[in-house]
């Protein structure tokens, strides 16, 4: 239940012709970490990694993606996916 | 530290040269009385009327463009060299060039040399025009570095 509505977090804050969708809460909810102990652990602010999660960065360093990926223990394909449709512009 | 002072630097000059514009504003007419009895002196007719109308005229521009320098310098001191609204201001000034142009355009009828104020003024409007563009590209870049987590 908590991952679907991570899920859904996700698809709402897609941005407006973006095809890479930034999964970052649905594995913050499978490893159980807050916000901000994440951004501590990863070494960027809390206003930093809110708008990574909500899909407003417009770019992402390898470095940042690295340390995401050591401290939720994943691939960087379980955080970013690629919507071949995008989500359509209001 | 450096930087920072010549900004400030840049900002005092800015605020002498107000100071000049009212000062010019105040004692307009007798410089131009002044200039007009050597222009007289030399046969040629009276400038007196049309040149003060000008001044007078190109004021309100030049007013204009300097409280834009200062908002523009303020916001570079306060660190935010890349914004929009400095893009803006930057716009403004080089309209205010284009204007203070087009007023001298009259004067220079009666005055050829004024055609040179005219030159520069729209030169400079030019160039800020081309200032205002590199602004817009930074502002870009910045935004785009901005939401580069």
């Amino acid at each position: 239940m908590r991952l679907q509505s991570a899920r859904k977090t996700t698809l709402q804050y897609e941005r407006c012709g973006m095809k890479i969708v930034i999964n970052l809460d649905v594995m913050m909810a499978k490893r159980k970490i807050s916000s901000n102990e994440l951004a501590e652990k990863i070494g960027i602010t809390a206003a930093n990694l809110s708008v990574l999660k909500t899909g407003k960065a417009k770019a992402i360093r390898f470095s940042t993606l690295e340390k995401i990926c050591e401290v939720l223990e994943c691939q960087p394909g379980d955080i970013l996916e690629f919507d071949p449709n995008g989500t359509p512009c209001e | 530290m450096k930087k920072n002072e010549s900004a400030i630097l840049t900002s005092v000059l800015i605020k002498i040269v107000y100071v000049l514009a009212v000062v010019c504003c105040i004692m307009a007419p007798y410089m131009v009385e002044h200039y007009d009895r050597m222009v007289m002196a030399k046969g040629d007719p009276s400038v007196f009327a049309p040149l003060l109308i000008t001044l007078y005229c190109a004021v309100p521009a030049a007013v204009v463009a300097l409280i834009c320098l200062d908002k523009l310098l303020k916001n570079i001191i306060g660190c935010q060299p890349f914004i929009n609204q400095n893009v803006k201001l930057l716009r403004i000034i080089s309209y205010c060039c284009f204007v203070e142009a087009l007023v001298f355009v009259y004067f220079a009828t009666l005055k050829p040399f004024a055609v040179i104020v005219i030159i520069a003024c729209a030169f400079m409007g030019l160039i800020l025009r081309v200032i205002k563009n590199v602004f817009e590209h930074a502002v870009a870049i910045r935004e785009e570095n901005d939401f580069t987590i």
